[in-house]
């Protein structure tokens, strides 16, 4: 059994220690992972004004060569099927008319209830009912309208080149979200049926969207020739797939949170002599026991962060001199996402931390927008942030894009502050780890 | 019998947790060793594969402990005792790669090749059902995508068959890979023209079933008839879908369209990786011995019924079976079984021993070969008994009735007869067939008179089909028709329950027979049946004919037709040359061996199978396209040469 957690008067307290020591503009202060138990980190500046934003010398890249301009079409017509389930789903158990009626506040929180909702998915019910409202329904759909809803789903699924397990995916889960929302079942047994890692595969490398996306982060990481490449959340090794083939002999460390996906790479890979695996934890402590990496690369899984500016910090830390970070990021909530992935996102019923506490906080959302992603990678003290594709891209349309940006150069360390903070503070407070930063990102103004 | 779970569990998790087996004690939870949610998806597969027990997602929580998990391993399953042999149905690497036929599918693949007596165009099962309360607008598009969901969940109704006798499943994305759903809005019409539209519909799909060699293997249609009717009809190809197939099929094809929302637990293997696995039954010991089992006694089997024709079975060309039905009223039904619950006998075995009672009667012998179709699956993968495929085989019954006997005694007989048949089915009744036409030198259909029970499959299936099912309203399934065509078939007794009634089914070759012998027949048969609710139907003898084995006359048989014998020697010209060498080739005969002209296609170990793909490979060598009835004429190299010369 964990002690119980730190307050946040002893956050606070935490706080005005920190920004008591010496060199200290301003400090921010958050619980992560420990192993089992929680542990505090904090993020420092130095109060100085951040370096001015570095323009990038040449304008983004296009990405979508090649059939991408079916990108917009297909992607309304899968939100579109989406936000008919969802109808349904609210339908069956007479709450189709609560956002109408009730405002979304009001009628998700009827909404959820009438569903059974279980308590670290009711986020997702408030997602559904704010959708409904934005699409505009008048009435739920009939079967046919649904059928056909379906069918269009489909035939965008395969003209974005999804593979048909990926189809049968997303309306095994349209048509069980009753029992999503119940937790009778899980998006895991569906996303990884039999076992297997097929399906996902579908989701992160055989389709038009990451196939752009994958290739163009594997030319970010190409262009730097790197010696050592650190992959975070590899998972089903989708963009390592492509990294792997873009770059000569590297060595390669693939990790992720999960030994399930170190279990398949090791199988898939098995021919590639430079990788190493490894389990890795954005939201614990990531000082690893190995020298500094040449690129550090984390294809969808940043948003997995509880305070997204602390993991860049720490990853940034990670960096040599001279080396950058590669994401592949979403940043667009799309309806079918709040009807599918995101049930990927709820804390578990037995987390130790409660949900984000950076800027998503108490906002029901996953992604940072990408003027947020280029705004925190600038101050968790990177610099050179690219981010591709333009806005005018057709494949902008799918709201993911691969973000550059090379580690900063200003940045203290961190281990005095460590050491007088001990001191100063009773052991369970005494900070874990202290991020030099280049400023802090504190207000909430900035919501999407 | 069953196995303590824990140890094999212990293993699961280790190996999925990458720890030494020693670290891992019954009250640790899955989440302390390190598990997670996707990694209990894992378990599930893994304790599915290798226990056997299908669980569900809630039943493994990631706190869990091991304790737990055996627990509910426990009681989800009694654990897979050991006599099915230890094949594993694993995924197969590559789903859409073709794979073998299964021996009965065989068998009708061959029959729609219009060579061997009593073949058709299409081996189909046809049927309809009743629909009453039908939301004629919104059915359509209901079934629509019912259909497409359950192409999605059972792959076989995507499965192709390949001329040369194999088979595939198509990709989801390939074109043509979903069957379609044809409707025929028939609502405006007045009620006697709807009559007649839906008898002409039922003519048509009777005559014609799906065609898998180039089409989906089932046909499906929907008819909307005035008053908010409706009929759901279904032709499916045999070659694909077996009898308990189709009840799979309409069970999820209305839990489909009656709920939006359903969905049905996965399915971890498909029909081509059983049939991959069932490759290796000859290697199983178990195997083995049913193989020496059958071979041993071949040589005492008795010929099939010889029942009085009408015509020469090759003589005759039919299109459809003419199907003789009754039924049994449920109270009725049920008192029949409770006498076979007293009487230790199965319901199924006591249908048997009435059949075989009508047929010795009308056959004037006791003694004779019944071909029994089975629709059992080996219980290789606990998925297996959810899928669509065509799994079923047949068994063959030596049947020797005594001459006097209670109906009990009969009863009794025949079920140690089937049971005994039964233990030793790892070889199917098709293979021993084979085997016994190559014994008899025949190659016409050894054991045409067929028997059917489908009774306890609903149960063994898991569920039957629901009353309901939304758009298509209730579904009265005491208002059906079905018709079967198999090839090679002459006769087949049928029993099958339809909700709570028991329905009793003849169907046969009409031209064979003569009407007054069926109708006698026919009416042994369910007078027989029927009488088993009372306790007299059961002790009354049945006198049967003293005669063991029949006389002469135009009969049903096995033997071969007399042919015209050919002078044996080297082959005498190059035609004969080229013969020669083709069959040596694919029936791998040895080079030394001089191959007479003589030498028979079956007796060199030929089967109709590689009959079909030699006559295919001569003709893409460029000679002549000989159809397998003017080779099984006078299957000889002889005889095939002058076939072939006949042609040019
Ligand atoms: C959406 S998948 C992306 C997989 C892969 N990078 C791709 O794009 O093909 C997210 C991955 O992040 C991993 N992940 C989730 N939370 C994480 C965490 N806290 N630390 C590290 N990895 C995490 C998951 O196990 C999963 O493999």
């Amino acid at each position: 059994m964990p002690a119980e957690l730190p307050s946040r008067d002893d956050l606070q307290l935490v706080r005005r220690v920190l920004e008591g020591l010496p060199g200290v503009g301003g400090a921010q202060v958050l619980l992560i992972a420990d192993g089992s138990e929680a542990a505090v980190s904090a993020l420092v500046s130095d109060g100085r004004p951040p370096p001015e934003p570095s323009i990038p010398t040449s304008p983004p890249a296009r990405l979508g060569a090649g059939g991408a301009h079916v990108v917009p079409g297909c992607l309304a017509a899968m939100d579109r099927a989406a936000v008919m389930a969802i109808a349904h789903t609210l339908h069956t158990v007479g709450s189709f008319c609560d956002v109408v009626e009730e405002g979304v506040e009001e009628g998700a929180e009827k909404a959820a209830d009438a569903l059974g909702a279980v308590p670290r998915h009711r986020w997702i019910v408030r997602r559904w009912l704010a959708a409904l409202a934005s699409e505009n329904l008048p009435v739920p759909p009939s079967r046919p309208e649904l059928a056909r809803a379906m069918r269009d789903l489909d035939a965008a699924r395969q003209e974005l080149g999804y593979p048909a397990g990926m189809g049968r995916f997303f309306q095994a889960a349209l048509r069980s979200l009753p029992r999503l929302v119940r937790d009778e079942i899980t998006l895991q047994s569906l996303l990884f049926a039999g076992g297997g890692t097929s399906t996902a595969q579908g989701n992160y490398r055989d389709n038009l969207i990451s196939r752009h996306l994958n290739r163009a982060a594997a030319e970010a990481v190409a262009a730097r020739a790197p010696a050592r490449v650190l992959e975070i959340g590899a998972g089903v090794g989708a963009t390592t797939e492509a990294v792997l083939a873009a770059v000569g002999e590297v060595d390669y460390l693939f990790t992720d949170v999960s030994a399930f996906f170190l279990d398949a790479a090791r199988e898939r890979f098995a021919r590639h002599p430079g990788l190493r695996y490894a389990c890795l934890d954005i939201n614990a402590p990531m000082a690893l026991d190995e020298r500094p990496f040449d690129v550090v690369l984390a294809a969808n899984v940043l948003h997995n962060a509880r305070h997204a500016g602390r993991t860049l910090a720490a990853i940034r830390e990670l960096l040599a001199p001279g080396g950058a970070l590669v994401l592949i990021e979403s940043c667009v909530e799309h309806h079918l996402v709040s009807a599918s992935m995101h049930f990927l996102m709820s804390p578990r019923a037995d987390a130790l931390l409660p949900g984000f506490a950076d800027v998503r906080q108490g906002q029901d959302r996953v992604f940072l927008d990408r003027a947020e992603w280029t705004r925190q990678l600038a101050a968790a003290g990177y610099r050179d942030v690219r981010v591709e594709p333009a806005p005018d891209d057709p494949l902008a349309a799918a709201g993911q894009y691969v973000f550059t940006a090379a580690r900063g150069e200003r940045h203290p360390d961190p281990a005095p502050l460590l050491s007088k903070a001990a001191e100063a503070l009773p052991p369970h407070l005494a900070p874990r780890e202290i991020h030099t930063v280049d400023a802090l990102i504190t207000d909430r103004s900035h919501r999407p | 019998m069953t196995v303590e779970p824990e140890p094999q569990l212990r293993r699961i998790w280790a190996d999925i947790l990458d720890l030494p087996e020693h670290d891992i004690s019954p009250g640790d939870s899955f989440l302390s060793l390190g598990g997670d949610s996707v990694l209990a998806v894992r378990t599930a597969a893994l304790v599915r594969r290798r226990l056997g027990v299908v669980l569900a997602m809630s039943d493994i929580p990631v706190h869990h402990t091991l304790a737990d998990l055996a627990a509910v391993v426990r009681e989800r399953g009694a654990v897979r005792a050991a006599d099915v042999p230890d094949l594993t149905v694993a995924r197969r690497d590559d789903p859409l790669a073709p794979f073998p036929l299964l021996p009965l599918q065989q068998g009708y693949f061959v029959g729609q090749q219009d060579g061997w007596e009593l073949s058709y165009e299409s081996a189909h099962h046809y049927a309809d059902l009743g629909l009453t309360g039908v939301d004629g607008d919104e059915a359509a598009e209901a079934l629509r995508d019912a259909l497409h969901r359950l192409a999605a969940h059972q792959p076989a109704l995507r499965a192709r068959i390949l001329p040369d006798g194999s088979q595939r499943i198509l990709d989801l994305d390939a074109p043509g890979a979903i069957p379609s759903l044809t409707v025929h809005d028939w609502r405006a019409l007045d009620p006697e023209e709807a009559v007649r539209e839906l008898a002409g519909l039922r003519a048509a799909m009777r005559a014609h079933g799906p065609d898998p060699a180039t089409g989906p293997g089932i046909d499906l249609r929907l008819s909307l008839l005035p008053g908010g009717r409706g009929r759901l009809h279904s032709s499916m190809s045999l070659l694909l879908v077996d009898g308990w197939s189709s009840g799979v099929f309409h069970r999820d094809l209305f839990a489909f369209a009656a709920d939006w929302n359903a969905v049905l637990a996965p399915l971890d293997i498909d029909f081509g990786d059983y049939v991959t696995a069932v490759q290796r039954l000859p290697e199983t010991p178990q195997w083995q011995a049913d193989h020496d089992w059958w071979w041993q006694r071949l040589d005492t089997f008795p010929q099939p019924p010889a029942l009085p024709l009408a015509a020469e079975p090759d003589a005759v060309r039919a299109d459809v079976m003419r199907s003789l039905e009754t039924r049994l009223a449920p109270e009725r039904w049920a008192r029949v079984q409770e006498r076979c619950r007293a009487h230790g006998v199965t319901p199924s075995a006591a249908a048997l021993a009435a059949y075989a009672v009508a047929l010795a009667r009308t056959a004037g012998h006791r003694r004779f070969l019944l071909n029994s179709l089975q629709l059992n699956r080996l219980p290789l993968h606990p998925d297996v008994h959810r899928m669509v495929g065509a799994f079923s085989s047949t068994v063959l019954l030596p049947v020797e009735l005594p001459e006097r006997a209670s109906f009990a005694v009969l009863a009794r007989d025949l079920q140690a007869l089937t049971g005994e048949a039964l233990a030793h089915n790892l070889v199917s009744g098709v293979e021993v067939s084979r085997e016994l036409a190559r014994r008899w030198g025949t190659t016409r259909p050894v054991a045409p008179v067929v028997f059917q029970s489908t009774l306890g499959v609903d149960a063994a299936m898991g569920s039957a089909v629901p009353e309901e099912a939304g758009p298509l309203g209730r579904i009265d399934l005491a208002d059906h028709r079905q018709e079967l065509r198999t090839p090679q078939v002459a006769m087949e007794g049928r029993l099958y329950e339809a909700r709570d009634e028991l329905v009793i089914v003849l169907s046969l070759v009409e031209e064979l027979f003569h009407a007054a012998d069926v109708e006698r027949l026919f009416a042994t048969f369910t007078t027989l049946v029927r009488s088993l609710e009372t306790p007299e139907g059961w002790e009354s003898t049945c006198d049967l004919p003293v005669a063991l084995d029949p006389d002469g006359g135009l009969r049903l048989g096995a033997r071969p037709r007399a042919t015209t014998g050919q002078d044996g020697g080297p082959p005498r010209d190059e035609v004969e040359q080229a013969v020669a060498d083709c069959w040596r080739e694919l029936l791998g005969l040895p080079e030394r061996d001089r191959l007479d002209r003589a030498a028979e296609f079956f007796a060199l170990g030929g089967d109709s199978l590689v009959a079909i793909r030699m006559l295919a490979r001569l003709a893409r060598a460029g000679l002549p396209q000989v159809t397998p009835r003017a080779f099984l004429a006078a299957p000889t190299v002889a005889g095939l040469a002058a076939a072939i010369r006949a042609k040019r």
